[in-house]
């Protein structure tokens, strides 16, 4: 099929009515009035005598042949030396594209739609790639329709589940691009507005869904035994709907309720364990009797393997006092049985130089360098706006003077001058300065403040309040479709695509037929004329 | 340039009426010194003849003398005393301007000569002038003061200049039942009128046609290429003449004019075809006499 890459142009055509007009109406000739036009109509040849036949309609033809090759012309037409072409599809993998409809995901609808299109389309070779994520492409040529559902199927299984909020790409408008999704996505509708898409294969009809979106875990107050919990669990649909929400840790149910909920409402169930369990699952199901076409969020399991489990920290050096009763007063931290580094998750230098591997460390450099007294308030340099970042010393400590060789990010400072400094490479590592040996300041609370801090900080982890949390963005529950309309500025044609242009023919043929035209003007002018009518 | 009805002399008037009331009238008056065009019997008081009593008869015409003398009762009958109602029917559509206004001038005389003489054979003259529709119109009239109605509006009257269209039902509305009516135009339509006549026909007494052509009509308008537009309907021809055309189109009038002409006896219909060469007296003879003027 021919294309036009100025398709606009064509509206010229709207000429030939016009031209067709000014035949009509604007003969050449002087207009005259008569009493009874019907008296000159319709003359029988031998009334007309020895006239000549005119064929006022051939003028009319050449002049709409040359008004309708030069708009042509000007639409640039062009015709594809290859028949089809590629075609990019974006295919959106997020986890609505699960729902089952009729019998069937929304995956395999979409396969069936993109088949179907494709073919329609005379599309030779197909990109599929992932709407989210690097993940690499599939290439789908000219295969029976089988083996291509089948190649689709098998790399929608390799993709990773999409993430809520990961960036979509920006398309390249020097090709064609097909998006294939449910519009699910809060943020695919803005996306799909400006981004030069050719085809969109919507799928997916249903709206309903319940999911739970997170599950979250804590040892009780007052009670290392007890584990208090809590579900949160969503309503992404249109309707309300009662569910029934338990909790179980695998053996035994230890929470089960009924919850009722309305459209876009999040409820918070909360329950306790008497014994901490290795894992928990919460599960919802609805009580309506409604079918619930995404039951992949309806539930949400936590392991709580090594939920609130001591971590064994290595000694190294001959650490002040102060740090040993820190270690032994640390609920979660206890000193390891061997002093192999592997064996421990934390490390704790007393030494001249910091150890060169091992798990993360904490370092007290034990220098004979002059130590000067400070006292006031510390404040930590990376609290987050809005947090606490002071850090009232209350009592004087000894600041020791920074190691020349320890390069890093200061995170706690006093008096302008580092009092903790943070690197991460090989491994975190936090150099304190203070000579706790001195002065009463490893027995004040804020020395156990700054321990407890570090210590977060190097294992990454609340380490005096620990908590295990599993959960699921309410982004990714909603299935509810969203029409997802063409920006209206699609590719036109592929640049270096290889084409034949033949507008230079169709000016050429058109100047031939005003030659012609021009000629018959002329002639008819020169002779004489004799009789004719219509 | 003095108006057409200027040109109308009153002597001339006065000699046509003496002999015009026999050529409308188609048969002697019966009384002398009474001058109405009878045609009809009615409720009249000059007697008209004797007829076999029929039911819902007035039993006081019964005429006893002559019963005694017949075996059935006799009553007699009278001439209508009344006058007849004559309505002109005046085209002006475009059409008539053709030519130089000749077809119009030409109507216009003979409008008002016919009102003359019908007026002075005491008859009641009413007027209506139309194109595609009823454009003016006088009821039937009597005396003199009628004639002079009527003059004044065919003074004040122009054609139509162009566009409209030549409508004879549109008089229908105005012509009283029983009416005699005369039409005056060129006919010159697809039809010639005729169906528009029929229908007048049902209406009036009696439906006469005055066709006023010009030799323009068929007048060769240029040579070579040219639109021809009809002056009324604008629909255009796009076509390239000579003379010889001109000629056809000349011949085709003829014929066409014969034919309505004979539609028209068959209807009876008194229909009658006058140029613009002739003049008006002519043209009012030819037609009062039933013979046509000939072909300029």
């Amino acid at each position: 099929m021919p294309e036009f890459a100025a398709p606009w142009a064509l509206v010229g055509l709207a000429l030939i009515p016009l031209i067709r007009w000014l035949h009509h109406y604007r003969r050449q000739g002087p207009s005259v009035d008569v009493s009874a036009v019907f008296l000159w109509q319709g003359l029988r040849p031998d009334e007309r005598g020895a006239m000549r036949t005119a064929r006022p309609e051939a003028a009319w033809w050449r002049r709409a042949g040359i008004a309708g090759l030069v708009v042509l012309a000007l639409a640039d037409p062009r015709l594809p030396l290859h028949e089809a072409e590629t075609v990019h599809v974006w295919w959106d993998h997020a986890p609505s594209m699960q729902a089952l409809e009729q019998g069937r995901s929304r995956h395999a609808a979409a396969i069936e739609r993109l088949l179907e299109a494709a073919a329609g389309s005379g599309v030779a070779t197909l990109h599929l790639r992932a709407l989210r994520g690097v993940e690499p492409p599939l290439e789908l040529g000219a295969t029976n329709r089988e083996a291509s559902r089948t190649l689709i199927e098998q790399w929608l299984d390799r993709l990773p589940p999409a993430v809520g909020g990961a960036p979509l790409p920006l398309l390249d408008p020097r090709y064609m691009h097909w998006l294939v999704s449910d519009g699910a996505s809060a943020d695919l509708s803005a996306w799909a507005a400006l981004q030069p898409l050719n085809r969109v294969i919507a799928v997916g009809a249903a709206t309903e869904n319940i999911a739970i979106t997170r599950l979250a875990a804590r040892p009780a107050p007052g009670s290392n035994l007890t584990v208090a919990g809590i579900v949160l669990v969503h309503n992404a649909g249109q309707r309300s709907s009662p569910v029934e929400l338990t909790v179980s840790t695998g053996e035994q149910i230890v929470h089960r309720v009924r919850l009722e909920l309305a459209p876009a409402a999040t409820v918070k169930a909360a329950f306790s364990v008497n014994t901490p369990p290795a894992r928990l699952e919460a599960r919802v199901r609805r009580l309506d009797g409604t079918l619930e076409p995404f039951g992949a969020d309806d539930s949400l399991s936590l392991a709580l393997a090594s939920f609130a489990q001591p971590i064994p920290v290595l000694v190294n050096g001959l650490c002040p006092a102060a740090i040993n009763r820190a270690l032994a007063a640390h609920p979660r931290l206890v000193r390891a049985t061997t002093s192999a580094p592997d064996a421990a998750k934390l490390q704790i230098a007393c030494t001249d130089q910091p150890p060169s591997g091992g798990p993360p460390l904490l370092w007290l450099p034990r220098s004979q360098a002059a130590t000067r007294l400070v006292s006031g308030d510390a404040y930590w340099l990376d609290a987050p706006p809005g947090g606490d970042a002071r850090l009232p010393l209350g009592t004087p400590a000894q600041l020791a003077p920074p190691p020349g060789t320890d390069v890093g990010q200061a995170i706690l400072a006093i008096a302008r001058q580092p009092l903790a400094i943070l690197r991460s490479d090989p491994r975190p590592a936090v150099t304190l300065l203070l000579d706790l040996d001195q002065g009463a300041f490893a027995e004040s609370a804020a020395f156990a403040r700054i321990f407890a801090t570090l210590t977060d900080r190097l294992l990454g982890e609340d380490l005096l309040a620990p908590r295990a949390v599993a959960f699921r963005p309410e982004v990714m529950t909603g299935i509810a479709p969203r029409e997802l309309g063409l920006s209206g500025a699609p590719r036109a044609a592929p640049p270096g695509r290889a084409s034949f242009g033949f507008a230079p023919w169709l000016l050429w043929l058109a100047v031939l037929l005003l030659a012609w035209d021009l000629f018959a003007v002329m002639r008819r002018s020169s002779v004489v004329v004799t009789t004719g009518t219509r | 340039m003095t108006h057409p009805l200027a040109q109308i002399g009153g002597a001339e008037l006065q000699g046509l009426a003496r002999v015009a009331d026999r050529m409308l009238a188609g048969s002697p008056l019966l009384a002398p010194g009474n001058r109405c065009h009878r045609r009809r019997a009615g409720s009249g008081l000059e007697f008209r003849d004797f007829l076999d009593f029929a039911p819902g008869d007035d039993p006081r015409n019964i005429d006893w003398r002559a019963s005694a003398r017949s075996s059935v009762p006799q009553v007699r009958s009278h001439y209508d005393d009344r006058a007849a109602d004559w309505i002109l029917c005046l085209d002006r559509s475009a059409s008539m301007t053709i030519g130089g206004g000749r077809k119009w001038h030409l109507a216009l005389q003979l409008a008002a000569a016919l009102a003359y003489l019908l007026l002075d054979l005491e008859h009641r003259v009413g007027l209506v002038v139309f194109s595609g529709q009823v454009d003016d119109m006088r009821r039937p009239g009597r005396g003199r003061s009628a004639y002079a109605q009527l003059l004044r509006l065919l003074y004040a009257l122009e054609p139509v200049s162009g566009g409209g269209a030549s409508r004879l039902a549109a008089c229908l509305p105005h012509i009283p039942p029983g009416s005699q009516v005369l039409v005056l135009s060129d006919f010159l339509t697809p039809d010639g009128m005729l169906p528009e006549l029929h229908r007048l026909l049902q209406t009036a007494d009696q439906v006469r046609g005055l066709q006023i052509l010009d030799a323009a009509d068929t007048a060769l308008p240029a040579t070579g290429p040219c639109n021809l537009q009809d002056i009324e309907s604008y629909v255009r021809l796009a076509t390239e003449l000579d003379e010889h055309a001109a000629q056809a189109v000349r011949e085709r009038l003829d014929r066409w004019r014969t034919r309505l002409a004979r539609n028209c006896h068959d209807r009876g219909i008194a229909f009658t075809s006058s140029f613009t060469s002739s003049e008006w007296k002519m043209a009012l003879i030819a037609h009062l006499t039933g013979r046509e003027s000939s072909l300029a």
